[in-house]
């Protein structure tokens, strides 16, 4: 069974956004110190930027009532 | 079949090495790495689930519908929350702004050591030093040198290492000549950060110098071997001063835990202060304390008058060539040489032996028992509103006695010579009166309590102490 483009970036949205939750920790900790108050809406453009992604993803699933 | 990530396996053992750690390491800064690089267990943690599921689709297994489930978000929430309660408190970043810096200095820094490098000033003409460290220690020595000599220990709480070491560089430790005195100063008003110095200054000093320390919050102050004066002020330190060739003078000590003075060769002066404990040994000249003492007093070897004046007492004696202990409870004293006088107006008893010279002892509350050294013995007086009263004589001495109670038993244990008078009605005292030979004055009274008059066995006076039971000591308390 093959896994669509879109369900693939549905999966990794979540292992992204930690590691990008996690980058703008280390940004306040390390280096250039940028508060997490003012990274923050980071975390929102990257959610949107990979729903919209899963969006235009070509959906290539088995139609629905098949092997699922 | 739904694979199971690796991640929620390898988070635990994670956490689980940390507190092993701590718990096998303690010593290590754990704290502090935890709270420096928790955000990294968050990229690891999306790197390992990112990468199985990429491995997944590629051998084309089942992804998961999502990467991160709500579970696994929850506990990012809470290592969030955490990670950042401890790097708020660990880390200076921005959030610092909206706590006060000691505070937190005071609840999660660290204590970092700093070494005061030596400094040598050429004592010249100078004659005295003078120290300054407000929170901290001092040692002030005299030895056979020409120099005034600085060194010791700094002890900085800070958060982080860098802010110990600008603290350290903001207040350096500066022995200098000024007029006819060495001046050593800790700076710590120099300070501008929330880091918090205690300063253990070692300061060797020739032995013909006078000394002065001012202090604020010191954890101990002490002064040996110099022949010159003493001066100490602070606001609370304990004070440890021994081989003094001249005056001491604490003036200006407010509180202390401890005063220590042992072989000082000029007066010793403990002014205005309120504290606990105080131990003089062997003092050459007069001894004056003036304050509020709660702790234990012990005066030995005392060679000139002691004054004692507090808010509950007031004490004076002409020489202590032996010893006083007191308390809040008791006075005791062995081998003083009077006139002795000592007033208390809270519960006290008082037990002097071996005395020499003139008594007075006037009490509110409490027991006295007097041995006088024998004969001849002179003029003794004591007096108190509620307890028993008890004088031990010289088998050989003569006097003119009056003992006497208002409610209590009269005991004549001293045998013939002696005339005792009991008042027979309920709650009567009694007196015991006479004269042997041709004497001082003896007067001893009691208003609530029994009278007892001794002949001299030899015996300590504590064996004389042994207390009846309780209905002989206060009878008409009892009756009541």
């Amino acid at each position: 069974m093959r896994t669509s483009s879109g369900d693939l970036i549905r999966a990794v949205r979540g292992p992204i956004l930690l590691i990008v939750l996690g980058l703008l920790f280390v940004a306040e900790y390390f280096g250039s110190q940028v508060p997490f108050y003012k990274t923050w809406p980071v975390l929102l453009i990257v959610y949107g930027v990979l729903k919209l992604a899963e969006h235009l993803a070509p959906d290539n699933r088995t139609p629905a009532g098949g092997s699922l | 079949m739904r694979r199971r990530s690796l991640a929620g396996p390898l988070v635990l053992i994670l956490i689980g090495v940390w507190f092993l750690m701590s718990t096998l390491r303690p010593e290590l800064p754990l704290l502090d790495l935890a709270a420096r690089f928790w955000p990294f267990v968050l990229i690891g943690w999306g790197t390992l689930r990112l990468l199985e599921i990429l491995v997944w689709a590629v051998r084309d297994q089942t992804v998961p519908r999502c990467g991160v489930s709500g579970g696994e978000w929850t506990l990012v929430v809470f290592l969030c929350l955490i990670g950042s309660g401890l790097a708020w408190a660990h880390l200076d970043h921005p959030w610092s702004r909206f706590v006060t810096g000691a505070d937190r200095v005071e609840i999660f820094g660290r204590s970092f050591d700093y070494s005061i490098p030596e400094q040598k000033v050429a004592a010249g003409k100078a004659v005295r030093v003078l120290v300054e460290n407000l929170h901290g220690t001092v040692r002030v020595t005299g030895a056979d040198v020409q120099e005034v000599r600085v060194g010791g220990r700094k002890a900085i709480r800070a958060l982080q290492d860098k802010d110990a070491g600008e603290a350290d560089r903001q207040t350096p430790v500066e022995a200098a000549v000024s007029g006819d005195g060495v001046v050593v100063r800790t700076n710590e008003d120099r300070l501008t950060g929330p880091q918090r110095i205690t300063t253990a200054v070692e300061v060797t000093v020739p032995r013909g110098f006078s000394v002065q320390v001012r202090g604020r919050n010191n954890d101990s102050i002490e002064v040996s071997g110099v022949n010159g004066s003493v001066e100490v002020g602070a606001d609370d330190a304990s004070v440890r001063l021994e081989n003094i060739g001249g005056n001491v003078r604490l003036g200006e000590l407010r509180k202390s835990d401890l005063i220590r003075a042992a072989n000082v060769k000029g007066t010793v002066e403990i002014q205005g202060g309120h504290g606990r404990d105080i131990e003089l040994d062997t003092i050459a000249g007069e001894v004056t304390i003036d304050g509020s003492y709660s702790g234990d007093l012990e005066m030995k070897n005392l060679a000139k008058p002691l004054h004692m004046q507090g808010p509950n007492a007031d004490l004076r004696v002409e020489k202590v060539p032996g010893e006083i202990h007191m308390d809040l409870g008791k006075f005791e004293g062995t081998n003083l040489v009077g006139p002795i006088r000592l007033a208390s107006s809270r519960a006290r008893d008082v037990e002097i032996e071996k005395f020499t010279q003139s008594l007075e002892v006037t009490l509110d509350r409490g027991d006295i028992a007097l041995r006088p050294l024998d004969a001849p013995l002179s003029k003794i007086q004591a007096h108190t509103r509620n307890g028993q009263v008890e004088i031990t004589l010289p088998a050989k001495a003569t006097f003119e006695l009056r003992a006497a109670t208002s409610h209590g038993d009269a005991n004549n244990e001293f045998g013939d010579g002696l005339k005792t008078v009991t008042d027979e009605r309920a709650h009567g005292g009694g007196s015991i009166t006479g004269s042997v030979g041709q004497g001082p004055s003896i007067v001893v009274e009691t208003d609530r309590g029994s009278v007892t008059v001794r002949r001299d066995s030899g015996a300590p006076l504590a064996a004389h102490n042994e207390k009846p039971a309780p209905e002989h000591l206060h009878p008409e308390i009892e009756k009541h």
